[in-house]
């Protein structure tokens, strides 16, 4: 094939117009831009060497083509051509036609094989598309208007509901120029065209219906009458039925919904909400700019996930062909040809070599860009390619941060739609503009769920596929008690209902609410202390608003996570401490960093483990790495000088873990000591009560500990020996199974026993039917999201704990799941 | 004097250097009347670049190679048309040199006649279109005529620096027949071309460094 060289003063105009054009060849044809000067200050420019390189750099034994811009671009194209070595220089031919209309016309007919004098025919014919348009003057048409209307004639009715557009045109004149003919067309009375030439049949703008007439001379009159009625077969190469965007054909419709027409569901956090759907493919991923030194290893990770995500692709592609068929095959092609982009590559590396930038911050600005342009294109076509441009470069953020920590930013309230979303994006997500989340996959314990909660989001997840029938800016109404989405474009009339239920349920929300800051009594005068999980200063001060009694729950590992290194002493002081601020002196507890199983912070160099969620966890990673340990351990102390604050460690299963933190702190309050920093001696120290173990030692741990917490999550997961991010079993992963709920019995009892605190965080505290079983298990200290707190408080004041102690007396002969939730409904 | 040693021709490259740099503003503002307002911004980036690079250039191993080189660095530098015409200029004076290191008058008039040459074929432009080649033909006229006259070195880029002037002036009187200024037709009458200005300077420049 013929190769195209673009010349301009301009970078950005050669670069565009080589866009324009492979748009046109499908990116068959090798294009190469030589625009501007690398001369930053002023980079409108020709440099000879830069054209004799681009010319190099396509070089083809059938011929090059160079079109060029004005004044010093023709002389320095010929410049470029002179120092060319003998035999390319042979081959190449500088071509006067007009630069973007030349280039469009050529790359079309150097793709359907024509030799370079040919493409430079056409390159100079590329005007007379917009001198039809715009009526040039008479004299001036270069349309032979004698053109031979004799031959045999071929009539042909477009098909298609997009008429002739680029992409058939090619294809029309691909088939004639597979033929011995003389062939031209002509359609509405319009002057014959060869058809053999792209500009010229692309001067038709024949719509849907209209009848194209070949006049056909020559010997293949049969074969091509019969490829041409072939080509009105296949819909002259468009997907066949309604005006389908290309977007639309690339994702084959295979949604299951529900009989009655509405999208079901695993309910995650509760609340009603109506609002645009913002599917997240497109632009609302963001990533901060960091600066990272370790520039090699920034590259390195940028390479490999390149690599990676292309040989995905390259799969998804064969897939996708023998399933699809080749239309949809070409999809991936294109982004093949993004991730093999060599120019961007370059953008990126030159990016994070020298402006230090990490690797996701590199590819996100320079994709992002990229998106954007496609964005402002003109063309529909083109325009529709910046979504596979978000997909390719999410796909590689994915890859570079090894797990989900892209920042999601919305610029209108909306309702989320993703395939999944991580912890640490949800926990970064701008509260006043969600209004839900509804996810592909996930959990109803999946973390991400749980900061849903805690936010006071309503959130559906588990959809699997039904979430493609969702439609970015839809109009949805969703329902996170019931797992229930409605779209309004086929229910209005449930998105109404869904809104009088909104407002009921503000109206209660905002009753209760009133009463949050009350203590919960209950109707026999037993009083219970509601404690709020959080993670963050922020959802400190939504606990505090909903009336929490303290934290139950701090969760500091987010503190660890989306970042190059662990948080410093003073960092983690000041925002123990400001969480501490935000709940006035009420109790604080804080959990020591909990890592792995589900939340992996990659600088903390935990090894890849088949069995995470039985692997490197919580306190026996903080024992093995005493530093990070030690340094979180003398923040708390710290704080504890001044606030009322308890520590707790996770993933404790054996009494020897407590003893070896214990004497971890006992260090870091002897060198407090020596250097005169103020701490409390009198800081409390409990354990979580996650790994089934410990329920068998609970006498010989409650010499060394202050309190116990259970970690219904957690604990489920262990006893049931279910992992509870598997959405395969999420059906099945419940703490209301009957073994669970006689753990918490004896846990309970065993704690009371021995005369220790015991207080319940995880989700189970916040279902209000299961509020009155542990209730009458002996349970008083629940922990629980913030924004879940007045309603359970609300229960708590309608209950009587001797009658539910009546009511559950029998709780311990319990033998399957479905008995315990039909008791407790 | 009979002979231009390479290393005066290196001193003349950074004198021009100099004298584009005290002069940018004038040009820009020639090019600006008639033009795209760049001739003298071009330029100075050009032998910005040259003088930037002189160590490098002063290495060369004779003259042909110097000019070569210097031709070479203007055309990736200026970015304007002046870029590919000033570039073949040096480029093809040196290719007549061999491997010379000192040469004579005749050997500057064979040089520079060559160099003209090529700027000609470059651009496609004549005497009276208003362009550099008003300059820079009769100069080779003129040293072509110092060379029968057997003038001495010095009284034949006294001459032909006289004569650049008078080409340069004559293009005040012209209309334009290349490049930008071309567009404007009979309107570009009146004002002096930015191109042959500079032209003008460099052999100046010439004159200036080996007198």
């Amino acid at each position: 094939m013929v190769s195209i060289v673009i010349v301009s003063h301009s970078k950005k105009l050669a670069e565009g117009v080589v866009e324009l054009a492979q748009q046109m060849s499908q990116n068959k044809v090798k294009i190469a831009a030589a625009g501007g000067l690398d001369d930053e200050s002023s980079p409108i420019g020709t440099d000879a060497f830069k054209i004799k390189e681009a010319i190099e750099s396509v070089d083809s034994e059938d011929g090059i083509l160079v079109l060029m811009d004005i004044g010093s671009a023709v002389m320095n194209a010929e410049l470029a051509t002179e120092m060319l070595p003998e035999a390319i220089m042979k081959r190449v031919l500088l071509c006067e036609a007009p630069l973007v209309e030349g280039a469009i016309a050529a790359a079309a007919q150097s793709m359907v094989g024509a030799d370079l004098k040919a493409v430079a025919k056409e390159a100079r014919n590329g005007i007379q598309g917009k001198e039809t348009l715009l009526g040039a003057p008479e004299e001036d048409v270069h349309l032979d208007k004698t053109i031979a209307t004799k031959g045999r004639e071929i009539r042909l009715i477009v098909p298609n509901d997009l008429g002739l557009h680029a992409r058939p045109a090619v294809r029309l004149v691909e088939i004639t120029n597979k033929f011995n003919n003389e062939v031209n067309v002509s359609v509405n009375d319009k002057p014959f065209v060869s058809a053999r030439s792209i500009s010229q049949v692309g001067t038709l703008g024949a719509k849907k219906g209209d009848t194209l007439i070949f006049k056909v001379q020559g010997d293949d009159f049969s074969a091509f009458e019969n490829a041409l009625k072939q080509f009105e077969l296949d819909n002259f190469g468009d997907p066949k039925g309604g005006t389908i965007k290309e977007k639309e054909v690339k994702e084959p419709a295979k949604t299951i919904v529900n009989k009655c027409g509405f999208i079901q569901g695993i309910p995650a956090s509760k609340g009603i909400s109506i609002g645009k759907a913002k599917v997240l493919k497109t632009e609302t991923i963001s990533v901060d700019e960091e600066i990272v030194e370790a520039s090699l290893e920034e590259l390195n990770k940028f390479k490999n996930a390149v690599v990676r995500v292309a040989s995905e692709t390259e799969e998804i592609r064969q897939k996708a062909m023998g399933h699809h068929g080749k239309e949809d095959a070409e999809i991936f092609d294109f982004h093949l040809l993004l991730l093999s982009d060599k120019e961007k590559l370059k953008e990126v590396e030159q990016l994070i070599e020298k402006n230090h930038f990490s690797a996701a911050y590199a590819w996100f600005k320079v994709f992002s860009a990229l998106e954007a342009k496609y964005q402002e294109m003109s063309d529909e076509y083109l325009r529709e390619r910046a979504s596979d441009i978000a997909e390719i470069r999410n796909k590689v953020l994915d890859e570079i941060s090894g797990a989900h920590q892209m920042k999601i930013v919305l610029h209108e309230p909306s309702i989320l739609v993703v395939d999944e979303i991580g912890p640490a994006q949800t926990l970064s997500l701008d509260t006043d503009k969600v209004l839900g989340i509804i996810s592909k996959t996930g959990g109803e314990t999946s973390h991400a769920t749980i900061l849903a909660r805690s936010l006071g989001i309503p959130s559906i997840t588990g959809l699997e596929n039904q979430i493609d029938a969702i439609k970015n800016e839809d109009i949805i109404g969703i329902d996170g008690s019931t797992g229930i989405i409605y779209l309004e474009k086929t229910h209005p009339e449930k998105i109404n209902a869904l809104r009088v239920e909104q407002q009921a349920e503000e109206k209660l929300f905002k009753e209760r609410f009133s009463k949050a800051k009350l203590p919960a009594i209950s109707s026999d005068d037993v009083e219970f202390k509601i404690l709020a999980n959080v993670s963050s200063p922020k959802e400190a001060k939504i606990a505090y608003t909903n009336g929490a009694d303290g934290i139950g729950l701090y969760r500091t590992e987010f503190l660890y996570m989306n970042r190059e290194t662990p948080p410093k002493e003073e960092e983690q002081y000041e925002i123990y401490k400001q969480v501490c601020e935000n709940m006035h002196g009420l109790p604080v507890t804080i959990r020591t960093l909990d890592v792995g199983g589900d939340k992996p912070i990659p600088y903390l160099g935990i090894p890849e483990e088949s069995n995470p969620f039985l692997g490197l966890r919580g306190i026996r990673y903080c024992l093995q790495n005493t530093e990070i340990f030690k340094t979180q351990l003398r923040a708390l102390c710290r704080i504890s000088a001044d606030y009322n604050i308890r520590i707790m460690y996770p993933m404790v299963g054996m009494l020897e873990e407590v003893l070896a933190a214990n004497t971890l702190l006992a260090e870091v309050r002897y060198e407090l000591d020596q250097e005169n920093i103020a701490y409390s001696k009198a800081m409390e120290i409990g354990i979580m009560v996650e790994v089934p173990s410990v329920t068998f030692i609970l006498p010989q741990l409650a010499k060394y500990l202050d309190f116990l917490s259970i970690g219904t999550n957690d604990l489920t997961q262990y006893l049931l020996a279910m992992d509870r991010e598997n959405t395969l079993l999420s059906k099945n992963y419940s703490a209301l199974h009957p073994s669970v709920i006689n753990a918490l019995s004896k846990i309970i009892d065993g704690a009371n026993k021995e005369g220790i605190e015991v207080s319940l965080c995880g989700e189970l505290a916040s279902n209000p039917g299961a509020t009155a079983l542990l209730s009458a298990l002996g349970l008083r200290k629940y922990s629980m999201s913030g924004p879940v707190i007045p309603r359970i408080k609300d229960a708590i004041r309608n209950m009587d704990v001797s009658n539910n102690k009546e009511e559950f007396k029998g709780f311990a002969e319990w033998s399957t799941l479905d008995m315990v939730k039909k008791a407790i409904s | 004097m009979v002979t231009i040693k390479q290393t005066q021709l290196i001193e003349w490259l950074k004198n021009i250097t100099l004298v584009i740099r005290e002069n940018k503003d004038i040009l820009t503002a020639l090019d600006s009347e008639i033009g795209d307002a760049d001739h003298g911004f071009n330029m100075e980036r050009g032998f910005n670049k040259v003088s930037e690079k002189i160590d490098e250039l002063s290495r060369s191993q004779d003259i042909a190679m110097l000019m070569k080189n210097t031709g070479m660095t203007l055309i990736s530098s200026i970015g304007g048309a002046s870029g590919p015409l000033y570039g073949t200029f040096f480029m093809q004076a040196g290719a007549v040199l061999g491997d010379k290191t000192e040469i004579t008058l005749t050997d500057l008039k064979n040089s520079i006649e060559n160099g003209v040459k090529g700027v000609k074929d470059r651009g496609r432009a004549s005497v009276g279109d208003k362009t550099m080649i008003d300059v820079l033909e009769p100069a080779v006229q003129s040293l072509s005529e110092s060379v029968g006259e057997n003038l001495s070195l010095e009284q034949a880029l006294s001459n032909m620096v006289d004569v650049a002037k008078n080409g340069m002036k004559s293009t005040i009187d012209m209309i334009a027949k290349k490049g930008r200024a071309s567009y404007l037709g009979e309107r570009s009458i009146g004002h002096q071309d930015a191109g042959a200005t500079s032209s003008y300077l460099i052999l100046k420049a010439l004159k200036e460094t080996i007198n």
